[in-house]
């Protein structure tokens, strides 16, 4: 252990963060592998340990004798001056050597509020953040997750996107760079071999040229091998993929502090605001005998007494009855307790509900996201008024008494009548509440409703709507509040600037590139914490760079325009998504995969359960 | 969100039957970065991982028993750490060492495992060997230590928080009768010291050696440059070492 290193933890809040060495953390001897890779996520250890894509990469990547994967987090405030100060180096948990030494330095993008601790990152492990300043071959800077759907304003400081899911591609990439490493190629050379796997997207080999009004133009390849459009990964068998048999457990306490195992991908809803639901398609799942022996192997491997079940909506699965009763029996036996986010417990039956009675009373979600039938329709949330009420009278009767509402503000089409529809079915829930016998439900009902404001997204039928001004939200949440009659109900939103920030980096082009230097420069870090947000300064960069947020954020798109995303090819059509947009605008829902395939574009090959 | 089986108190007859032991770890190198709450959330998930039945509490909110008569401080090594567990089944001492040394991370080792003698109460004093690397001679540091230790008072700040207004301030005292200098060498880069400081379990007072360097650290205007401690020994009342 450096001997500087460990003087300089002693002064520093939580170093169990920074040193490695958790059960489960891999090292290898360096001069025995021939690729190192830093798989860094741009958020705090807290954060970023809980993030299950990393411990599915890091667990493949190590899995292979001649790749060693480390893992990198952004220091909080406190220790990234201390390192600074003291001239260390951005490290890997594992070896604690720098990462600039590494082959590859990959990052997932989970959220546009870290595109800052990207470029902070790099600049901390002594590199410099513009892709052209880092001439030599290593490390080369990659980067992946569902920002990556949208890279282009992380275009000038990438060298690699890597579109879709990354269990193949990322060995793949790995592969090819073993194989060309020995005869010492340049880094161009390296990228043109590169860019040939499919998902692999070379920012630089593309170059966008612009219309007088400011949208784009073109995107045209500037280099033979590079393709015209280049197409998302994804894993055709679900069932097989590599899964990980153990996780780094944590010294300190993390976000989500428990085993968690994936038992399905994509999404068969199609809820047009929600961009998970089209870029992860097609809805793929795993047999219930993987699921069990993968729940079974990571309990015992990491020692967790919790297991969560993660996916974008578990009740789809085909088999969701077989696959609790055989996970409750495992749990029960062995004292784990079992959690289920995104449940819809409309559609058990009674012999499994008779079987987890024995749930910890908190609270109930739910997120009917608009307040009337109407503007459901338009986002295509299949949710009724009588499913949630329904849902909520089983809970009151099973004695819950808090119940947590999710909405969005801004949405397309709304109106103030859609506003005051929020007040109204919290109201009707308050009522249902006290219509139950009071032999049956609990003393007092607290309803917390929480708004954020509708961020468009890239790949979704919304991509080509505004988002609403500021001065319409504020409009919005002052109806709202005083549509609200109970003091049964409590209201709280989402910071408005960090909605109208993510709006400009979600629809974003290259030119934001300037942007995110420039705040950057100024200090935003972190932004992904309230505590460290600072929104002046990202207006001061904008100003600075002559970035137009409403441009960004509060223009709609026609359909002919060209997106700065067009090249890259989601497998969604847009003229899918086009006709999704119409139907919205008509308040017409469009039925799930479940019911019938939509015609979105993604081929049956992809291996979909619902797909041909 | 649904929690299957959490908190939940379970209709289920007493389990009384257990198996107590006392494990003495060491905690060195990555692992002396853990905090005394991180490390029993580490030593219950070393237990599932080897598969010993760890024997929960019978009250109304069950939790492991295991036990840390004293704590360590963060950054402090040692290789004489006692914990207490009590197991549902009967292992024998060389078995319950080895399976846990088969999946304790890094720098966590149990180097024995006994019947338990003293009482958690009877802890009194701890043994530490320190090391200091200063921007001074090491022959000054020592000199200047022992004067330090010497005086009619040892002064250290104590960090003190208003349970009532939550306000934190740092209040002088005096805590020259809870040190006991047992030798200080100065070596080429380095002073060694051995110090005795007391150390006793629960509501009584208990002194870290950590402000103690750093009250003589800004007395003398000395900056250390690293600084390495191991804890030697632990102490009951009787003078002999818990065991």
């Amino acid at each position: 252990m450096d001997k500087k290193l460990e003087h300089l933890l002693l002064n520093t809040q939580k170093p169990a963060r920074y040193i490695g060495g958790e059960a489960g953390s891999i090292v290898k001897d360096k001069n025995k592998v021939d690729v190192r890779f830093a798989f860094c996520f741009p958020d705090t250890y807290d954060v970023g340990m809980s993030h299950l894509g990393m411990k599915i990469l890091y667990g493949l990547t190590n899995n292979r004798e001649n790749f060693w994967c480390e893992r990198v987090f952004t220091p909080e405030k406190d220790f990234e001056k201390t390192m600074r100060d003291n001239g260390i180096l951005l490290y890997g948990l594992e070896s604690l050597d720098p990462i600039k030494d590494f082959d590859f330095i990959g990052f997932t993008l989970q959220y546009e509020l870290s595109y800052t601790n990207v470029l902070n990152m790099l600049d901390l492990a002594g590199l410099p953040v513009y892709a052209k300043d880092r001439k030599d071959l290593m490390p080369i800077v990659v980067a992946g997750g569902p920002c990556a759907c949208n890279p282009e304003p992380l275009a000038d400081f990438i060298d690699i996107f890597i579109l879709g899911e990354g269990e193949e591609v990322n060995i793949e990439l790995m592969d090819l760079y073993a194989k060309m490493k020995p005869s010492n190629p340049t880094k161009t050379e390296f990228l043109r071999e590169a860019c040939k796997i499919e998902g692999i997207y070379v920012p630089a080999f593309y170059d966008v040229s612009y219309n007088e009004n400011g949208t784009i133009n073109s995107v045209k390849p500037n280099v033979e091998d590079a393709p015209e459009k280049i197409q998302k990964r994804i894993i055709r068998d679900f069932d097989k993929v590599y899964y990980p048999d153990n996780f780094v457990v944590p010294f300190t306490s993390i976000v989500h502090d428990r085993a968690v195992v994936e038992v399905l991908r994509g999404c068969i809803r199609g809820c047009r605001f929600c961009q998970a639901g089209f870029i992860y398609r097609p809805f793929r799942e795993k047999n219930v005998d993987t699921i069990t022996n993968q729940t079974k192997c990571l309990c015992e491997q990491t020692g967790y007494e919790e297991v969560s079940l993660s996916s974008l909506s578990t009740s789809d699965h085909t088999k969701i009855n077989e696959m609790l009763n055989s996970l409750v029996d495992y749990t029960d036996k062995e004292n784990i307790s079992l959690s289920l986010p995104s449940l819809r417990i409309d559609n058990f039956s009674d012999e499994l509900l008779e079987k987890i009675q024995r749930v910890r009373k908190s609270g109930l979600t739910f997120a009917p996201e608009a307040g009337t039938q109407r503007l459901r329709d338009v986002i295509n949330k299949n949710i009724t008024e009588e499913e949630i009420m329904e849902t909520c009278r089983m809970a009151f009767e099973g004695g819950y008494s808090n119940v947590k509402l999710y909405f969005m503000l801004g949405l397309p089409t709304e109106t103030m009548e859609d506003i005051e529809g929020i007040a109204q079915l919290s109201q009707r829930i308050v009522d249902l509440f006290y219509s139950i016998d009071k032999e049956k439900r609990g003393n007092s009902i607290q309803i917390s409703i929480s708004t954020a404001t509708f961020v468009p997204k890239p790949f979704t039928p919304f991509e080509f709507e505004p988002q609403a001004t500021r001065e319409e939200i504020d409009a919005k949440q002052k109806h709202l509040l005083e549509s609200l009659t109970t003091r049964k109900v409590r209201c709280s939103w989402h910071n408005q600037n960090v909605s109208i920030l993510e709006a400009v980096l979600a629809r974003g082009d290259r030119r934001l590139g300037k942007a995110i230097y420039t705040a950057w420069k100024k200090g935003c870090i972190l932004d992904s914490w309230d505590e460290h947000f600072r929104y002046d300064l990202w207006e001061e960069a904008f100003k600075e760079c002559e970035v137009d947020t409403t441009f960004y954020a509060n223009r709609k798109r026609e359909f002919d325009e060209v997106m700065p995303w067009d090249h890259l090819d989601y497998m969604v059509s847009k003229k899918f998504l086009e006709r999704e947009n119409i139907k919205a605008h008509n308040a017409e829902t469009t039925r799930n995969c479940k019911e019938g395939c939509s015609g979105c574009g993604v081929k049956k090959e992809c291996g979909g359960v619902y797909c041909g | 969100m649904f929690i299957v089986g959490k908190n939940v108190p379970k209709n289920q007859s007493l389990v009384l039957t257990r198996y107590i032991y006392r494990l003495t770890y060491c905690k060195k190198g990555r692992a002396k970065f853990i905090s005394h709450l991180d490390l029993m959330r580490t030593m219950q998930r070393a237990f599932k991982r080897a598969k010993l039945p760890v024997w929960y509490t019978q009250g109304f909110n069950p939790h492991p028993y295991i036990m840390f008569p004293l704590a360590l401080a963060l950054g402090t090594e040692s290789e004489i750490e006692p914990m207490d567990i009590a197991l549902l089944e009967k292992y024998s001492f060389d078995e319950l060492k080895n399976r846990l040394n088969e999946v304790l991370p890094e720098g966590l080792k149990i180097m024995a495992v006994a019947e338990p003698v003293c009482e958690h109460t009877d802890v009194l004093k701890s043994e530490y060997v320190i090391e200091i690397e200063t921007d001074k001679s090491p022959e000054d540091v020592k000199n200047s230590f022992v004067e330090f230790l010497n005086g009619e008072t040892v002064e250290i700040s104590k960090r003190t928080r208003d349970k009532r207004t939550k306000k934190v301030s740092f209040k002088n005292i005096d805590v020259k009768e809870h040190i006991e200098l047992l030798g200080i060498e100065a070596l080429n880069d380095v002073v060694k010291l051995e110090l005795r400081l007391s150390t006793s379990a629960g509501n009584t007072f208990n002194l870290n050696f950590a402000p103690v360097i750093d009250a003589f650290s800004e007395k003398y205007s000395i900056g250390i440059t690293h600084i390495s401690a191991n804890r030697t020994k632990i102490l009951c009342k009787n003078g002999e070492i818990f065991s």
